[in-house]
Order: structure tokens, then sequence, then C-alpha cells
């Protein structure tokens, strides 16, 4: 029943007995118009994987600058001090929303959730497309933003104003606009998207599959959805107000028209800061899935992790201002934010504890995807333990701004967006595409990427510590900031930075080679007990089951190891 | 608005009319108390114009605009909208919104409302308004009449001012850094403007 | 299978796939509304020369809208019971009602009182009150015409007795903007 190599997805064989008049869909409506969920879900995929080519150009450029002032950087030319803070913003704003979440959210999401709930889509079909066709726009809107006169806009991904609103100062008129209205609609997709995946894990399950035997991965994306939902709308409304002050002049955030810079920034950060929880829990739930496969053990505490989560997601909302420590608020506030914030590293503490004891006494195999899933466990621990220095209002007042948020968010940042994305894409490869990745390829690929990445920021802690600020195009402007000792530190995160963008290579090979010529995968690779793994084909086709087949829930997605049964596994939908 | 009276007579040929007839009769009141409603809470502030300035005004102002439009969303929420009716979760994800951006409030309006800090005054902020002040009380005061409602603060908008007596007492006492804003560029020339 | 997968049709948590949605987009609307009129209320809370600007705000025009949402509203509720009677051309016939009542509010505001608050000097750019002001009733009324519109489809569907339960959605849709317009008149209008 394996799908021959020219009809990887096993799509059209046999489903068109229902009597529902159903034509074969064309090329067009299958891949560039589809309305099933792992069509989108692959569209999502790819768009995300291209838009972090443009991130990472980016990046390579301007750590070219940086460990080279002035030099002609091979591929793109010199950076001028304006084309640096362009450069810099794009990354920033790529990697987070048209990186990490299509990624994460939309494409697992979309491919997942009905798979692993047993549906046979997602609850609107539709509006699904719709979703996707707004993102594509916002990508090529933001991709416009770039070529159009006075070039891409540079105010930081956080868009201050008056810097953002006012074109004498951005010195760029429409690019700040049209990253604005790129934003927007990327904001809207979302949102769009998830209504879908709420409405679809809450109503849509299989019988008899109860809360709490739904797939942890499942429950993180409709959380992440519902925090991304309460938590974007006062930003929806600032970015309506910042496009009339670019456009219009009014002074929603100018002072002297009688309005408040602070106001974009509250409203920026009451979403900014549960956006990061809103990439993080995908993340977490891929790694929840990958450990519990690979040492053949429940997920230690299944309950306790979600209402953990569940709690993380509501304090995040009460942390936003530790981002404006230093910007002129209230210090009352300051205190209040500093406590919250210190707070919340318990929950997800806890939640890599409960990890760490799925872990314990566990069979261990070291596949890939579980080489990825610990070593997202090891880095995100450091990112998260640094954010507490971060979080103390006394302290900030010295990192605020240095390379030491910077290498904090890249410890936390890289592992959600990449560990975490390798972590599931070596994992379920196999169900995407119904072909296997190539372990060796894929540990080179590991071990290459998780040490560069550690060597690029590493020295950028010691860096910020050091007094190395943020933003800058040219150390050489700062006597006491370019001493040799730090000019040849950042020489060194350039240069792992080159290394982690070779391994990439290796890791793209790997994919679109064995997407094509990859061995075919059996049914279920890693003998998993959950409902994706249970379709006639590896590779689902139209309707994941036939209609009649389509699957009942009779226990938990982790019973491994079961005392008294002869297969270590128990899948959900085996009624005995 | 004749479809409030149209529906009772048009359904009266069915064969279940009654149940349908109270149904409908049930909207049609809930509408006519919203309508009352909607009529006290504009009245409020016109009554409350007639009471002396203070507390008590603008607490009855209060009650009367804000306490009213509560009370007319609840009465939306549940006989239009028939939240009651829902499964509980439905209702604690949607207090859950509302409480969050109460939370936004609290977190953003300690910096918003008030520009100056605890120890220090934010000048810009401060002319700005006194500035705005100014040129609404001269606009006020110049025959601006239509489409203009004095449903409150009719006082001291200007009104029965001419504009000779103006230059006294414009915005300009107010501004405690007056004297250090060479660099202001703005819509200022305060004394140009009165003439 | 076309477009309406099992999926759509199951229910564990007992409410309707669509309504449920439904309910689910109210509640980030209450965050997009709430961001605005969160920064609209600090600021009027404490600036004295929005109060001058805010006594411009024409309240007889004002309560006359408010009454057509009501109405409105009354109208969807009305639609909403014959939907579920399966009286579908009747169902239709009110939800016209209704998209009637939002062309009354936009006609108004578009036509009326926009252009005579312009006409006086009150632009967008004119005081920060203004800008406010256009930007949380522009929103809002771009929400009245963006549900009249959908309100159409649905209302066309109905008539062929197709998909009455959207009836019921399109109606929760509308009492939300219903909702967000009594809050908003009361700060643009009444609170001088």
């Amino acid at each position: 029943m394996s799908a021959p190599a020219s009809d990887p997805h096993g799509h059209g064989h046999g489903h068109d007995d229902h009597g529902h008049g159903h034509h074969e869909p064309t090329f067009i409506e299958k891949f560039v118009f589809p309305t099933d969920h792992k069509y989108i879900g692959m569209q999502y995929m790819f768009t995300g994987m291209a838009m972090a080519l443009f991130g990472g150009f980016f990046v390579y450029a301007f750590r070219m600058q940086l460990a080279f002032p002035g030099i002609n950087v091979p591929l793109y030319g010199h950076v001028s001090p304006l084309e640096y803070n362009a450069l810099v913003t794009n990354h920033g704003t790529i990697m987070i929303f048209w990186v990490a979440m299509p990624v994460l959210i939309a494409a697992f999401g979309n491919f997942l959730i009905p798979l692993m709930i047993g549906a046979d889509d997602m609850v609107f079909p539709r509006l699904n497309r719709l979703s996707y066709q707004i993102f594509l726009v916002s990508c090529l809107v933001l991709i416009t933003s770039w070529f159009v006169p006075g070039g891409g806009f540079g105010g930081a991904w956080t868009a201050y104003p008056p810097l953002s609103s006012n074109s004498e100062y951005s010195l760029t008129p429409l690019g700040s606009t049209l990253w604005v209205v790129a934003v927007a609609l990327e904001f809207a997709a979302f949102l769009l998207g998830g209504i879908n995946f709420i409405t679809t894990a809450m109503n849509s399950r299989a019988p008899g599959m109860r809360a709490m035997d739904v797939p942890m991965i499942v429950w993180m994306i409709c959380i992440a959805s519902i925090l991304f939902m309460v938590s974007v709308g006062p930003l929806i409304a600032g970015a309506i107000m910042l496009i009339f002050d670019q456009q219009l002049n009014t002074g929603f955030f100018d002072p002297r028209q009688g309005g408040d810079p602070v106001l974009w920034q509250h409203l920026f950060w009451f979403f900014g800061h549960p956006e990061v929880y809103v990439v993080l829990l995908p993340a977490t739930g891929f790694v929840a899935e990958v450990i519990t496969v690979f040492s053949r053990k429940k997920l230690f505490g299944y309950q306790t992790i979600l209402y953990t989560t569940i709690g993380t997601g509501v304090l995040s909302f009460f942390v936003w201002a530790h981002h404006q420590f230093i910007s002129g608020i209230d210090p009352r506030m300051a205190n209040v934010f500093t406590v919250t914030t210190v707070l919340i590293s318990i929950p997800i503490a806890e939640m890599m504890f409960l990890y760490i004891a799925t872990l314990y006494g566990g069979s261990i195999r070291y596949t890939t995807p579980m080489l990825w899933a610990l070593g997202f466990i090891a880095t995100f621990l450091i990112g998260g333990v640094t954010g507490i220095f971060l979080g103390a209002s006394g302290a900030d007042i010295y990192f605020h701004d240095t390379y030491f948020v910077l290498a904090h968010f890249h410890y936390t940042f890289f592992p959600i967006a990449f560990i975490g994305t390798f972590t599931g894409l070596t994992f379920w490869f196999p169900k995407m595409f119904g072909r296997m990745l190539n372990e060796t390829l894929g540990k080179i690929h590991f071990w290459g990427t998780f040490i560069s990445f550690n060597c690029i920021f590493m020295p950028l802690f010691v860096l910020g510590a050091a007094g190395q600020h943020r933003r800058i195009y040219n150390y050489n402007h700062f006597p006491e900031l370019a001493t040799p000792d730090m000019q040849s530190l950042r020489v060194m995160a350039t240069v792992s930075l080159l290394v982690l963008i070779s391994f990439q290579v290796v890791f793209l090979f790997n994919f679109f080679y064995s997407m094509f010529r990859g061995p075919i995968a059996p049914r279920n690779p890693w003998k998993s007990g959950t409902l994706e793994w249970t379709t006639p084909t590896v590779c689902p086709g139209h309707g994941n089951w036939p209609p009649d087949q389509m699957p009942t829930v009779y226990r938990g997605p982790y019973e491994y190891s079961v005392p008294g049964r002869e297969l270590d596994y128990w899948p959900q939908n085996e009624p005995n | 608005m004749s479809e409030a009276t149209a529906s009772p007579e048009a359904h009266g040929d069915h064969g279940h009319g009654d149940h349908g007839d109270d149904h409908i009769q049930h909207y049609v009141k809930i509408w006519a108390i919203l309508c009352v409603l909607l009529f006290v809470s504009v009245a409020g502030p016109e009554v409350a114009e007639f009471m002396p300035e203070g507390n008590l005004r603008f607490a009855f102002v209060l009650f009367t605009a804000f306490g009213i439009a509560c009370v007319k969303a609840g009465m939306v929420i549940h006989y239009f909208m028939h939240l009651t009716s829902e499964p509980r979760f439905v209702h604690y994800f949607l207090i859950t919104s509302v409480v969050f951006m109460g939370l936004f409030f609290a977190g953003s309006a300690v910096d918003i409302s008030n520009h100056s800090g605890r120890n220090w005054v934010n000048y810009s902020a401060e002319e700005a308004i006194a500035r705005n002040v100014e040129r609404a009380k001269i606009r006020d005061a110049g025959g601006h009449g239509a489409g203009h409602d004095d449903a409150g603060h009719g006082g001291d908008a200007g009104h029965g001012h001419d504009d000779a007596g103006h230059g006294d007492d414009a915005g300009h006492g107010a501004d405690a850094g007056h004297g250090d804003d060479a660099g202001h560029e703005t819509e200022k020339a305060p004394d140009g403007e009165h003439h | 299978m076309g477009f309406r997968p099992i999926a759509t049709t199951r229910s564990a948590t007992g409410v309707p796939t669509g309504k449920l949605a439904v309910w689910w987009l109210l509640a980030s609307e209450v965050v997009i509304f709430g961001g605005v009129l969160m920064s609209y209320l600090m600021h009027r809370i404490n600036h004295v020369d929005w109060t001058y600007e805010a006594a411009h705000t024409d309240v007889r025009i004002g309560t006359f809208n408010t009454l057509v949402l009501l109405t409105s509203s009354l109208t969807a509720v009305i639609a909403h019971h014959y939907a579920e009677k399966g009286d579908g051309v009747k169902a239709s016939n009110y939800l016209l009602l209704t998209i009637g009542g939002a062309v009354t509010f936009a006609s108004i505001k578009f036509g009326i009182e926009w252009p005579t608050e312009i006409a006086h000097g009150f632009t967008i750019t004119s005081s920060p009150f203004w800008s406010f002001y256009y930007v949380a009733a522009g929103v809002h009324a771009a929400h009245v015409i963006v549900g009249a519109i959908i309100m159409g489809f649905v209302a066309y569907d109905a008539r062929q007795g197709r998909d009455l339960h959207r009836v019921e959605n399109v109606g929760l849709y509308w009492h939300f903007v219903d909702l967000v317009w009594i809050f908003l008149f009361p700060l643009l209008y009444i609170a001088k």
C-alpha cells in the first residue's frame, strides 16, 4: 500500500467511489488552491522555509559587516548604515512572523491536527485556504517593501515611534507603511487560521477521544492560537494608528500633537510578550511527542503539563512591560512586572523538569528527532535562565539594549524556531512525504548546527555583559567596544554563523533528495501510538481515512511499554 | 420602523402562530426597553447640566451614560445573543477577553493618562495640551454654531466671550516651560493667531 | 467529499461548529476594539483638551444611529427566530431589513455626520480626540459594512432554504457590532 514515487501523497487512488460525484482535482486545484489541510500545511511550510532563506541571508550580510566593518560582503556588497538597520529589522521580523509562526503553527498545525484527532479535514477548509492566501499576500507585501524608493523599513522589529511614524527620521516613507501592512495582513491570516484550529480541535475529535487523550502537540497549538487571538487585538489597533501617523500625520504617538510614544510600546508589548509563548508552545509540543516515542514512556504528568501551560499562557499577559523597564514607565509598575516576570519562569522550568522526568528510566533511542528534542531542552534552559537576569528591573538597567538581551532571546528563539522545527520535520517527514530521511546526514546536520549555534551566541553573552549595545552598525566608532578581544569575539560569532549556514546545506540536500529518492517509509516507522500513523497509507490521502474507517479512540496517546502487552506501544485506536 | 408592528400581523395566519408571536413580542419588548434606556442615557448628562459641578455630577453622568451602557449590553447579550444558554466555557473565554482589556488598561494607563512622571514634567506634552485648549477656546468663541452640542462643559467653552478678551486667559500661564522651547516649530504662533 | 468534511458535522463540545467559531471570532474582536477603546479611555481621563473637542460631536445623530443599530439587532434576532422554525424566506426578509439598518447607519455617518464635521474643520489630524474618534468609529463602521455584505450572502442562501444555521451565526456577529456601538456611543458622544 505504499505510495509510488510519482504520486507521493497517495492521492486519488480508490477514493472516487463515494458516490459524491467528486471529480479528480486538477493540478491547479490540488497544489495552487487546495482546501486539503495537508496541502495547505505544506504551502505554509515551504513558504516559511523560503522566507527563512531571506532572513538567513540578511543576518549573513549584517554579521559580516559587524565582524569586518566596511567590507564588501560577498553576494551582497557594502552595507550602509541605513541598510544595516533595514537588514536587522527585516531579519527579526521575518524570523518571527514569517518563519516561526507559519512553520510551527500553521504548517504543523494544519498538517497534524486533523490527523491526530481522527478527523478528515479542518472544519472550515475554504477559510483555511483563504488564510494561506492572505498570508502569501503578506509575504509579497513585505518583499515589495524592500524594493520601493527609500528601501525597506529600518526601525527594528519593535517599530517604536517616532522613528517608525515619522519618515523624516526613518527615511523610508513607503517601506515603513508596507512593513506595517504586511504585519497586519499576517495577523489577519493567523487569526482566521487560529479560529479554524481551535474549533476543529474542540469539536471534531474522534469518538472516544476525551480531552486528556489528545496528543500534547494539539493542545499546545490550540493554546498558542488562543494566546495569539487574545493578545493581538491591541497591536492591530496600534498598527492602524501607526499607519495613520505615517501617512496622514495624525499624532497618536507624537508628543508634539498630544500623543505618546509609550502608548505604542504598551500596545506592542502587550502582544509581543504572549507572542513568544505563542511560538514556544508548539516547539515544546514537538519535544513532548518525540521524547515519549523515543524513550518508550508515557509523558510524565500530562495533566500537570497541561495546566502549567495554561497557567503560563495566562501569566504571559502580566509581564509585558519588562521590555520597557527603562523607557520611562512608572517605576512602581516596574516593580510589579519584575515580580510577575520572575514568577513566569517557574511553570516553564516545571515543564522542562517534567520532560526530563519523562526521559528518566526510559529506553532511549538516539534517533535524529530525539537528538533535536534533547538539544531543544538543553539550549532552551540556557535561554530561560538568562532571562531571569533581564526580568529583574535593576539588572535590566544595565543589560537592556545590550547583546546580553540578544543572546538571551536567540537562546530561546533559535531552539523554538529551528531546533523545534527540525524536531518536527525529522519526526513527521515520513508522514508528509512517504519516505525516510537519511539518519547519517541528519546526525551530521544536528551536530553541525548545534555546536555552531552555541559558538555564535555564547560570545554574544560575553560581549553584552561587557557593554556592547545593540543596533550599532560599526563598533569601531566606540573605542571602548572596539578592543581586539571584543572584536575577535565578533569575528568568532560571524565565522560560526558561516559554519551554521553551510551545515544547512546538508539538511536541504537530505530534505529534497529524500522527498523524491529516499527509502519508502513503513506505515508506522517510529512505532508511535498516536492516530496520525494509523492512516491506510503512510502518506494520507484525501480525507485521511476512508469515511467508513474513521478511527475511534480507546485510550491516551502515550501508552508505551504497557506491562503484559506483546508490543511496546498500544495505538489509540485499537479496541484491545 | 414599521416592521416592529408588521410582524405579529404577518405571522397570524400560521397554524402555530402563538409560540412564534410570544417570542417576537418578547424581542420587541426588549427592544423597547433598550430604546428607553438609550433616551435615559442621553438625557442624563443634559439633566446633569443643572447640577453643580463636582463629584456628584460626575458620578451621575458616569452612572447614566456608562452604567446604562452596561445594562444595555447585558440585555443584548442575554436576550438577543442567548449567551447565557451556551455552555460555560464560552462565557469563560469571552470574559477572559474582556478582563484582559482591563489588564491592558491597568498596565498602560499609568503611563499614558498622565504624561509627566512622579519626579519630572513632560514639557512637550503639557505644552501640546495647553495649545490645544487655547485653540479650542478661540475656535468656540468665534461664533461656531452648527452641529455644536453643548451637553457638558458648556460654561467654560468660550460662550459669550469675544475675540479681544481672549488674550489674557489663554493657556500661556499653564506652560511651565514656555520659555525654553525655542526648538518647537509646530503650529504655535500664539500671538499671530488672535487677529 | 467536497467542502463539507465530516469534521464540520462533529460537535464534541455540544456547540455547533459554526457557532463556536463565531464565538471565538467575537473573542478576538473584543480585544481589537478593546485595544482601541482602552487607548482612547487612557487619554480621555486626564486630557483637558479632549473635553473641548468632544463637545463638538453631534449627540442627535449619534442617538439616531444608536436607535438604528438597536432596531437592526431586533430584526436580526427575529430573522434567527424564523430560521429556527425553518422559514427561510421570512428569515431572509428580516436579514434584509437588518442590512437596511446597516446601510442607513453608514449613510448617515458617511453622508451627513462626517462631512459636516470635516466641513467645520474637525478632521482626523485636527486634534488627538478627533484622530481617535475617526479611527474608532471608522473601524466600527468597517465592521458594519463587512457584516452587511456577509449577511447579504447568508440572506440569499436562506431564501433558497440553504444553510439556515448561518442566520444565527451572522446574527451573533451583528449583535456584537451593536454592542461595540453601545459602548462607543457614550464614550464619543455623551460623556462631555
